[in-house]
């Protein structure tokens, strides 16, 4: 075994050959080394490796690419290389170049003290061993030897040459020869059963104990004081803890109980209890020291039987830290899910409350709506009774004609702008020179100055004059209101109307134009631009559409001055929506009512009912919502849009 | 009123025709004299001609305000008549100051006083209080109502100006009448207010401005009268022409069973300031009736009171601000032409146009209370008696009359004046309420006033020779 | 000169109440109407330019294109209107429009729609006597038209011509 020395620079020309030892033709060890060093492994190694692999040298680590790239056929188990000038990282990023050689083993030999060159090797777990030179002859072989045995099994198990070599189960066929390593090697059981015998040898034999499932072997915080070595069940390792039994480890116990308990000289840590029913041995503290002192060469099996309780128990830990870190991640993906969906329900929670409230609005509305349409209309027909009936009275009356048509035109007479009326005021006032009297005839109707004279000159006719045209004027107010009231009383009704079933394979664009005329007297000077698109027929209300569409044009109009431009746009997003565009370029809305524009309140605007801001565009969303689509509006300098999108499927069930 | 808003434009009023007119005439006027030698007028007579016909187109157009024309009148004379005149060398001429001396003139400083205390007596409510106190016994009846609502408005316009002694009754009245039915008791009842304040304004000489204007005619006469003096001469004119409106007014407008009831209820102020003014005011009338008695003249007596209530600070610098100043200068106005008439000798020549001789003396009297009253009808009651009095004084000179009867007879004549809304302040108040039609006013002013001139002209220097007043 | 009355009001109907319900003043001072700012500054001119004095604005709160207090906040820097009193006529003033025209517009009075004709004539009457009042003017031409009682306090001063 002590072989002298070899130096490093022994051997040259046979490595300038290449030299060859037997081996399978295609399997080859690579030496990269320095000419006469390599001669010198190259001898050493084919002791090793006869009739495994040939033995090939190289003098650097491009040689050794070039010279594989030649024969691509070559398997390479095994490459030694020699520390030289080059580092070694450099020299295997240049082997890397081949795919052959990457999955080689790597042995390094080297004479230095320090390695600063192998991070990448070892990083990259391409370092087998690294062996200090010189070294003693025969190390080289018995290292590559069973390297390459690895190897083989790794990677090329089905050779038979490999088959020769290597276990069924991929291990090498060669025992470890030390007695830790060999016992590591074995079962648990089959160490535990060899420690026992090694201690019955020492104490003569010992009691099995048979324990059924369920008895606590060791107790948590209790002092140790013995040992159970189990030779048949499982034990299974739990932790008190405030919300219950913690189970920390089954199947990691070990075939010894009480092992670490006793290494530490304290209380147990664990409750360890029997899962099944289970066979054991008990030793005492005392027992096993014996044991140990009398054969030291059982402290090999118990090392073993402790490395691989221990191993078990931490891996164990690692898995449960592993484990530990994906529920946290787990757990914090979830905790963000939760607080999303928190957000989501209390947005929801905040719509609800806001359906909820304009529900209310409705309903109350509706109610207000329904008390007032009686009064409105009795109201309403009361007018027209008093006009009759006034007109039937003065046709008794000897002036009755005159008050009679001076009743009427007062009724009838047309809204002016009270610049005109000042106008005729005036004209009046030059005309009389008293402008008292012409204020009171001007009020009676009485707009000539003729017929003002005339009048002045009787001022029991004036007296009548003045009254009936005071009846006339009051009368068309109140007729005016009440006119106001019941559209008034109409929207409010509209407003939480109950629906029937929605209608398939309606136009929209004959809803608009159905709406458009409705609404043609208001539209005076306004111009109108239709940019009707293909609109697919869809299922709505088509009622309940039509008053959306009055109310978004009359909203519109409301914006504009006596000229100005609505645009009509129309069109389909997508295949399941159809949308309208209403668009004036009158008044923006102010800024601060922009949110609240579609909660309903109520407006007049001279003298009739404006849906403006007010109930219309309440009833546009309340309409729009009902529908499945959604309404927006959006208001700068330049005007207003109101865009309305529908599902083409129509209300959802 | 506020601080941020902007300060209103000041307007000045637009001239009507007849002011202009009148300006333009006024100017015509005041040029003829200086520019035309005329015969028998020395060249003072001439000038003073030049400014009296100036004042009379100007007060009797009211082309520039009334008081506006007494500084006029004041300034021309300086300017013209003084020692400081532009232009001299017409003899001696009196110093300028004696023209400015028409502005504190005895009179105006008896006026003075008299408008302290009338403006004191509404400041601490005692008018109305005085009126609420001396209605209750007159109630009951609407007629009698009236007499006292007469009675207490006469009373108090003795010693308040007209127009606020009108002013403070329609303040009580007013309310009262909305009460009434429309109709001729409200007409009535609003008549006799003016009618009331009007003929009570003779009663003493604070009560109007033509009495001090007369007053200070006849001071500068050397023929002084006193308060008392005065009040004996007027009163029972006064009472008498009360009775007959109240007779006249009640008997046309107001039926017996008229439902009006004019009680009012009194809250005399009580605080020190109040009492301290009642007892000044009492003590300045007592004084002022009693000054045959101390001899103390009424003028000085009427000065007591403005040192009185200003130095007891109850009345302040804001009451003297509001006096009636313009009234004031209106006056001095007057009492500085009628002075420049007799010191410039145009007197004798205005009395020289005509020998008043030839008519009897009964009718003369008539005619001039008859202008007077004519005149005072359709302008100020105090441009009239500034414009005749001197005239009426120059015209004694020459008759077989006391000019005491004279200048008083014009002076009351120039009250009796109340056909028209725009004949005195009071009516023009009464008119205002719309209350009394113009026909109304005419019918009871001519009546009334007819009434009074010829009780004046023809019945009162017979009884205040019989009553040795003269 | 006349006291001039500015009814502010967009809705006729309302309008045309107001002028009604005040008919009583019609023959002392000179009632005027508009339904929107552009032509109660025509009026506002025309009164002027007659000699006039605007005493006093009725006017609705809300009106086209403006409100009724901007206007008479407007009011207060035109020298021939910063003295009007006004009355805001109104249904529904919030409570910062209403102190804005308190603060801003020196708002006198403000009436509720609907209104008791009665209070209102006597409001107005009220207005027109502090407005005279407050200028000093002469109350007989107008007289019917104020609270004459309290129109007297301004003859007591006057003194006899």
């Amino acid at each position: 075994m002590t072989a002298p020395a070899s130096p490093l620079d022994g051997c040259g020309r046979r490595d300038e050959r290449n030299a060859e030892v037997a081996g399978p033709p295609w399997c080859h060890a690579l030496v990269i080394a320095p000419p006469p060093l390599a001669a010198t492994i190259a001898e050493d190694l084919a002791r090793g490796l006869s009739g495994l692999l040939a033995v090939t040298c190289t003098p650097d680590a491009e040689a050794a690419v070039s010279r594989i790239a030649a024969a691509p056929d070559w398997i390479v188990p095994l490459i030694l290389m020699v520390a030289t000038e080059v580092p070694i990282d450099d020299q295997l990023r240049i082997l890397d170049q081949e795919p052959a050689l990457r999955t080689a083993s790597l042995l390094l030999l080297t004479d230095r003290a320090w390695h600063e060159d192998v991070t990448l090797a070892v990083d990259q777990n391409r370092l087998q061993a690294v062996i200090h030179a010189p070294w003693t002859t025969g190390t080289l072989a018995w290292l590559a030897r069973a390297q390459v045995t690895r190897w083989l099994g790794a990677n090329r198990p089905q050779d038979p040459q490999t088959q020769q070599l290597v276990a069924p189960d991929g291990r090498p066929m060669a025992p470890p020869e030390s007695d830790l390593l060999r016992l590591l090697e074995l079962e648990t059981m089959d160490v535990a059963t060899q420690l026992l015998a090694g201690v019955e040898r020492v104490l003569g034999p010992c009691a099995r104990l048979r324990l059924p499932a369920g008895t606590r072997l060791i107790q948590e915080g209790v002092d140790v004081d013995a040992v159970l070595v189990v030779l048949k069940g499982r034990v299974a390792l739990d932790r008190a803890a405030p919300s219950g039994d913690l189970r920390l480890h089954h199947d990691s116990t070990g075939a010894v109980v009480g092992l670490l308990s006793l290494a530490r000289q304290q209380r147990a840590f664990f409750t360890a209890r029997a899962t099944t029913e289970v066979e054991v041995v008990h030793l005492s503290f005392e027992q096993l020291d014996r044991a140990l002192a009398v054969d030291p060469s059982l402290g090999a099996a118990m090392a073993a039987v402790s490395i691989r309780a221990l191993a078990n128990r931490l891996q164990r830990a690692d898995q449960l830290q592993i484990e530990k870190t994906r529920l946290n991640q787990a757990l914090e993906r979830e905790r963000q899910e939760l607080s999303r969906t928190l957000h989501q329900l209390e947005q929801a929670r905040l719509e609800l409350v806001e359906q909820a409230r304009f529900a209310m609005l409705g309903e109350l509305a509706a109610g207000i709506a329904h008390e007032l349409n009686n009064p409105v209309a009795a109201m309403l027909r009361a007018t027209t009774y008093v006009g009759e009936d006034l007109e039937r009275v003065l046709a008794s009356h000897p002036q009755g004609a005159l008050a009679r048509s001076v009743f009427e035109a007062e009724r009838e007479r047309a809204p002016r702008s009270t610049r005109e009326e000042r106008a005729i005021r005036r004209h009046l006032e030059q005309a009389l020179g008293d402008p008292a009297l012409a204020q009171r005839l001007f009020e009676a109707g009485i707009e000539e100055p003729e017929r003002a004279r005339a009048l002045t000159a009787d001022p029991a006719r004036l007296e009548l004059v003045e009254a009936a045209a005071g009846i006339g004027s009051a009368l068309r107010n109140l007729e005016v209101a009440s006119r106001r009231m019941c559209e008034l009383v109409t929207s409010l009704r509209t407003y939480s109307r109950p629906k029937g079933q929605p209608v398939s394979g309606i136009d929209l664009h004959a809803g608009i134009e159905d709406s458009l005329r409705l609404i043609a007297h208001r539209l005076g000077r306004v111009e109108l631009e239709r940019h009707y698109g293909e609109l697919p027929t869809i299922r709505c209300h088509p009622g309940e559409l039509g008053e959306l569409w009055t109310n978004l044009l009359a909203n519109a109009l409301d914006a504009l001055d006596e000229t100005g431009r609505i645009r009509l746009i129309t069109d389909a997003p997508t295949p399941q929506a159809v949308r309208v565009r209403v668009q004036d370029n009158g008044r923006a809305i102010d800024p601060a009512i922009l949110p609240r524009v579609f909660e309903p309140r109520f407006t007049t605007k001279q003298g009739a009912v404006r849906y403006g801001l007010g109930l219309g565009l309440a009833i546009a969303r309340r309409i729009v919502e009902a529908h499945g689509g959604t309404i927006d509006l959006t208001s700068a300098t330049g005007g207003t849009q109101v865009t309305v999108v529908l599902p083409v499927a129509g209300p959802p069930d | 009123m506020t601080t941020s808003s902007v300060r209103p434009r000041v307007a000045l009023p637009s001239l009507t025709l007849v002011q202009r007119l009148g300006l333009l005439a006024g100017v015509v006027a005041f040029i003829i004299p200086l520019a035309i030698d005329i015969p028998g007028l020395e060249p003072a007579g001439e000038r003073m001609l030049a400014i009296f016909l100036l004042a009379i187109l100007l007060w009797v157009t009211e082309a520039i305000p009334l008081y506006a024309t007494a500084t006029l009148v004041i300034l021309l004379q300086v300017l013209m008549l003084s020692d400081q005149a532009l232009v001299g060398g017409i003899g001696p001429l009196p110093p300028a100051a004696s023209y400015f001396a028409a502005l504190a003139n005895p009179v105006i400083i008896l006026f003075l006083g008299g408008f302290l205390i009338a403006d004191g007596a509404h400041k601490y409510g005692l008018d109305r209080n005085l009126a609420a106190v001396l209605l209750r016994p007159f109630a009951g009846n609407a007629r009698r109502s009236v007499l006292g609502l007469m009675a207490i408005t006469a009373l108090l316009s003795m010693f308040v100006s007209n127009t606020a002694t009108a002013a403070t009754m329609f303040a009580v009245v007013i309310p009262i009448l909305a009460a009434l039915p429309t109709g001729p008791a409200r007409t009535g009842v609003a008549l006799a207010i003016p009618v009331a304040a009007n003929v009570g304004g003779i009663g003493t000489p604070v009560g109007s401005p033509p009495n001090a204007i007369a007053l200070g005619a006849l001071e500068a006469q050397g023929q002084g009268v006193s308060f008392i003096g005065w009040m004996f001469l007027a009163v029972p004119l006064m009472l008498v022409v009360l009775l007959f409106a109240w007779w006249f007014l009640t008997r046309r407008y107001i039926k017996a069973d008229t439902p009006l009831v004019l009680e009012l209820s009194a809250n005399f102020d009580r605080s020190p300031a109040a009492i301290i003014f009642y007892v000044i005011a009492g003590s300045t009338v007592l004084l002022w009736l009693t000054e045959p008695l101390h001899g103390i003249s009424s003028s000085t007596v009427g000065f007591i009171p403005v040192v009185a209530l200003l130095a007891t600070q109850v009345m302040s610098a804001d009451d003297l601000r509001r006096l009636q100043w313009p009234v004031l200068w209106l006056v001095a106005g007057g009492i500085a032409l009628g002075a420049g008439i007799g010191n410039s000798g145009l007197d004798a020549w205005l009395i020289g146009l005509l020998s008043w001789d030839a008519l009897p003396l009964a009718l003369l009297l008539l005619l001039l209370v008859g202008v007077s009253v004519g005149l005072s009808t359709v302008i100020s009651n105090s441009a009239t008696a500034n414009l005749l009095v001197p005239l009426a004084l120059s015209l004694a000179i020459g008759l077989p009359i006391d000019p005491t009867a004279v200048g008083v007879m014009v002076a009351l004549a120039c009250s009796l004046a109340m056909a028209l809304p725009i004949s005195t302040p009071p009516n023009a108040v009464a008119y205002a309420t719309g209350e009394v039609p113009t026909s109304a006013m005419a019918l009871s002013g001519f009546v009334i006033g007819g009434f009074g001139a010829l009780l004046l002209a023809l019945a009162m220097p017979s009884l205040w020779g019989a009553l040795g007043l003269l | 000169m006349r006291l001039a009355l500015l009814i502010l009001e967009d809705e006729r109907a309302v309008r045309e109440a107001l002028r009604r319900d005040l008919a009583p003043f019609a023959s002392h001072i000179r009632l005027e109407e508009a339904e929107d700012v552009e032509t109660a500054r025509d009026v506002i001119t025309e009164i002027d330019a007659d000699g006039d004095q605007l005493a006093l604005v009725l006017a609705d709160h809300r009106l086209p294109g403006t409100s009724g207090v901007d206007f008479l906040i407007s009011l207060r820097t035109d020298e021939r209107a910063s003295m009007a009193r006004t009355i805001l006529v109104t249904g529904q003033a919030d409570q910062e429009d209403t102190i804005r025209a308190i603060n801003e517009a020196q708002l006198d009075r403000y009436v509720a729609k609907p209104w008791q004709p009665e209070l209102l004539c006597q409001m107005v009457r009220e207005q027109l006597t502090d407005y005279v009042v407050s200028r000093r003017l002469d109350p007989l031409p107008h007289l019917p038209a104020l609270d004459a009682a309290a129109a007297m306090t301004l003859l007591q001063d006057r003194g006899d011509f």
